[in-house]
């Protein structure tokens, strides 16, 4: 794998983490998966009974990959001659971690 | 079939945990000499543990992500009726982390290639150890899990 991909690997760390917060988020699903009857569809479909649910994560997984690839192929030129962007990469997911903590707290405090 | 995929999820799981704690404690607390046991759990060479690490962790999401069908289907909705809120929490926790951590893997690669680069040292500890969180995390959430409500069955 040639250098010039490679520096580029802490941007896709860095976006993917901020991506997948916003799908997640957002229900930016690329496919949904109704596990009951086991079908996949393209884009966000609701669940289609009460008894079946539909799943999303997948889909995001999907979105936040590509949407990865295309920031992380953007950033390519951007980055040529740049110093090492490593610590974006990790501190970046880092604080995407800790802010789903506090987006889910409702889980873990009783209200 | 669920059940079998599980447990393999499990093994494998096991497998990684005890592969990125060797290359955790490898790098934050190295070792010169393997005299006793702690030591020589410390003093090995971490870079060998990083492709092993990434097909393993790449496996292991694999075969949670055929798991978690089943579990959506079964456990999820017990949970929530159960009103098992923290269980259920700390698996949609889970479910993120381990998608933050699937994200990380080309820089954890990056971080870990050889000949390491002294100047990604704090970086090497930073990746290492967020993957390392992530993988124990998992785990004992899932096993926690597997004692409320398994998927036998399904």
């Amino acid at each position: 794998m040639s250098e010039s991909y490679t520096r580029v690997f802490p941007i896709f760390a860095a976006a993917f983490a901020v991506i997948y917060l916003l799908a997640e988020q957002n229900n930016w699903a690329l496919l949904t998966y109704h596990p009951r009857v086991g079908d996949w569809e393209f884009l966000v479909k609701p669940a289609r009974d009460a008894r079946s649910p539909a799943m999303y994560w997948y889909g995001w997984l999907v979105t936040s990959f590509l949407g990865a690839s295309a920031v992380s192929l953007a950033a390519l030129p951007l980055t040529k001659g740049r110093g090492s962007l490593v610590f974006l990469g990790w501190a970046i997911p880092l604080a995407v971690m800790v802010l789903f903590v506090y987006l889910f707290r409702g889980f873990f405090i009783p209200r | 079939m669920t059940t079998t995929l599980l447990i393999l999820h499990g093994l494998i799981a096991v497998a990684l945990m005890g592969s990125i704690t060797h290359q955790m404690l490898s790098v934050c607390w190295p070792a010169k000499r393997a005299d006793g046991f702690i030591e020589a759990f410390r003093a090995v060479k971490g870079a060998r543990y990083t492709n092993v690490n990434i097909a393993l962790y790449l496996v292991s999401m694999l075969l949670g992500g055929i798991v978690y069908m089943a579990y959506r289907v079964v456990v999820s909705p017990y949970l929530a009726s159960a009103r098992l809120n923290v269980i259920n929490g700390s698996f949609e926790l889970k479910e993120q982390f381990a998608a933050v951590g699937l994200g990380l893997l080309p820089l954890y690669w990056l971080v870990w290639r050889q000949p390491l680069d002294a100047q990604l040292h704090i970086a090497r500890i930073a990746v290492t150890g967020i993957l390392c969180f992530i993988v124990w995390y998992s785990f004992l959430v899932g096993h926690i899990l597997n004692n409320v409500r398994g998927v036998f069955g399904q």
